[in-house]
């Protein structure tokens, strides 16, 4: 039995002495060397002799000479291996024992190493976390501002039009109720329409449309349009133009109103009494528009975040908190800035800024001038569609004649001069693609653009192989309608 | 993106008010239309006139903005055009056609 045990003790010794390589030096209490057992070939020690210093070859020595225990887990006695080593006091000898411990110390960095590397990876999730947590609550925020904002409009529209149906309610009274819902539906509609337009241009999708307009054109729409505040409010309303200002620029007309729009109709929001006054200014080829009011002022820690989307410096204010949002977001599309000036209890001033070019003002006339000696020909039997088609080409400025059936407009093409001919393609006397073909034939040069309620590819080959330009589908809406004129008589918008 | 000038769009909300005003006639034909139709057993010059009124009133109805009658409509003239050419007539596409009916009537009358 004792055998066997002394047997796998010898094993066990063995198989540490190959992997860990023990020696023990045995010196005095003044580093000399008294015995040692193991290899000292392993710890490139030389064979010392009895009494010798060994303090050159085991320097860790020095100072732990009164130490009774002492445990040094990483000790280098050369580039290639590292090891371990105790020193044990036992009355006046003291056993340094030396173990190798390369792996172990290698296992070990690896270990650090790879634990560094998670706590990176870790800290990397954390800040992502932090940053999804972000979005989520704007998000959240967004959702529960808006279905509140939703809500509201709702809920109105819903009581108004139950007190509309029901047959106790005054006469009188009905009209009103019809008007509240219209406007909560306008004000519901807008919230869509703000909601929708923050996400184009969060996907950068906003499209702009420079053109020369006339600047005063602006001024006056904005002019009428909150005419009818001030008369709610008691809020006094001042427009104010510099002389620099020239007659037209190019720009974006309808987004460059939106933005003052938003700004004044805000101004008004948060303006109890005084004044909201907007200035029109020009220099260095930018548009200078500054909204300011006399309200209850943004403070300093807000300025910056209330252009950020979906913030509020007022949590309980009506909307979706989108305006400036989107106002910033145009202003950059138009190559300008938004800028805010407030002081809180004297009021606010934000500034829109945009880069334009003075538009010479006669050749915008020149170009509806141009137009007006342009005859268009309507051949189209749905009187309800012909009345809308002469309104939008009028005001395109064109001259526009209609004549209802295939036979008419062969005949009326050959007595008259014209520069473009709309087609129906469903006509009661023939189809628009034989009237096309016959008109090409009758060597008729102008361009045709066919029209048609099909949605059907087929249709529009064979009206584009009969001779038509252009295709326009039905339903009709002026900004197709305006480019496939401008394509086929080559106008550059 | 063009805008009406102030005059303009008053005058097309005239029209679009006279277009309206003319629904119920319009709601007229469409019914005798239908009666027809329905009377002599779907025959394919009924069903292709009741397909052009159609087609005529998705053009014209969705150019004054009123997609849902325009959709209607042309779901109607869709399916006289291709739904029986490949169903064929039976109860089931007769129980169609009749929804898509009903479905533009109910449109027109709100």
């Amino acid at each position: 039995m004792s055998q066997h045990i002394e047997q796998i003790a010898e094993n066990l010794y063995a198989l540490t002495a190959r992997k860990m390589k023990p020696l023990v030096v045995v010196v005095d209490k003044h580093n000399n060397y008294i015995s040692h057992h193991g290899e000292l070939t392993d710890y490139q020690l030389p064979e010392f002799e009895v009494g010798q210093n060994c303090i050159d070859m085991l320097p860790f020595l020095v100072g732990l000479e009164d130490e009774p225990y002492v445990s040094l887990p990483i000790v280098n006695f050369n580039e290639d291996s590292i090891s371990s080593v105790n020193v044990i006091k036992i009355n006046f000898h003291r056993y340094v024992v030396l173990l190798e411990a390369s792996q172990e110390h290698q296992r070990e960095q690896q270990a650090t190493q790879e634990s560094n590397e998670t706590k990176l990876l870790y800290q990397k999730l954390q800040q992502l976390t932090e940053q999804l947590e972000v979005a989520n609550n704007a998000k959240t925020r967004f959702i529960s501002g808006m279905s509140h904002e939703f809500r509201t409009p709702i809920s109105s529209i819903l009581g108004y039009s139950g007190l509309l149906v029901n047959e106790f309610s005054p006469e009188d009274d009905r009209y009103q109720f019809a008007r509240s819902i219209e406007s909560n539906t306008q004000y519901l509609l807008s919230l869509i329409d703000n909601v929708l337009e923050h996400a184009q241009l969060e996907a950068d999708k906003l499209l702009t449309n420079i053109a020369p307009f006339v600047l005063n054109d602006l001024i006056i729409n904005i002019g009428h349009m909150f005419g009818s505040y001030v008369d709610e409010s008691g809020v006094e309303f001042k427009v104010h133009t510099s002389d620099s200002l020239p007659e037209a620029i190019c720009s974006d007309f309808l987004r460059v109103q939106q933005v003052l729009i938003n700004l004044i109709g805000n101004a008004f929001k948060f303006t109890e009494k005084g004044t909201v006054t907007v200035d029109f200014d020009w220099k260095n080829d930018e548009l200078i528009v500054s909204v300011s009011d006399t309200g209850s002022g943004i403070p300093k820690e807000y300025q910056t975040s209330i252009f950020q989307a979906y913030n509020r410096y007022e949590p309980d204010t009506k909307g979706a908190g989108l305006g400036l949002t989107i106002s910033a977001q145009i202003a950059d599309k138009l190559k300008g800035r938004l800028e805010l000036e407030s002081e809180t209890g004297i009021g606010s001033t934000f500034t829109l800024y945009v880069e334009a070019r003075p538009a010479n003002l006669l050749t915008i006339k020149q170009d509806v001038l141009n137009n007006k000696s342009k005859k268009i020909l309507i051949v189209e039997d749905d009187l309800d569609l012909v009345e809308l088609l002469k309104i939008y080409l009028n005001e395109l400025g064109y001259s526009a004649i209609a004549v209802m059936s295939g036979n008419e407009a062969l005949q009326y093409s050959e007595d008259e001069e014209l520069d473009l001919v709309l087609l129906d393609m469903q006509l009661p006397d023939r189809s628009g693609v034989d009237v096309a073909r016959k008109l090409r034939s009758q060597k008729f040069t102008a361009p045709i653009i066919a029209m048609t309620a099909s949605s059907n590819n087929d249709d529009k080959v064979r009206a584009l192989q009969a001779g038509c330009n252009e295709f326009l589908s039905k339903p009709i809406q002026l900004p197709p309608l305006m480019n496939a004129i401008n394509n086929v008589l080559n106008i550059n918008a | 993106m063009p805008e009406l000038s102030v005059e303009a769009q008053k005058k097309v909300d005239k029209l679009k008010k006279a277009y309206l005003n003319s629904f119920p006639e319009k709601l007229n034909q469409l019914q005798l239309l239908w009666e027809r139709t329905e009377n002599k057993g779907y025959l394919e010059g009924d069903l292709n006139e009741l397909a052009a009124f159609c087609h005529k009133l998705a053009g014209s109805s969705g150019s004054y903005g009123l997609l849902e009658i325009s959709q209607a409509a042309r779901s109607i003239e869709q399916y006289c055009h291709d739904g029986f050419s490949s169903v064929g007539l039976n109860k089931a596409s007769i129980d169609e056609l009749r929804a898509l009916y009903i479905n533009l009537v109910k449109r027109l009358v709100m």
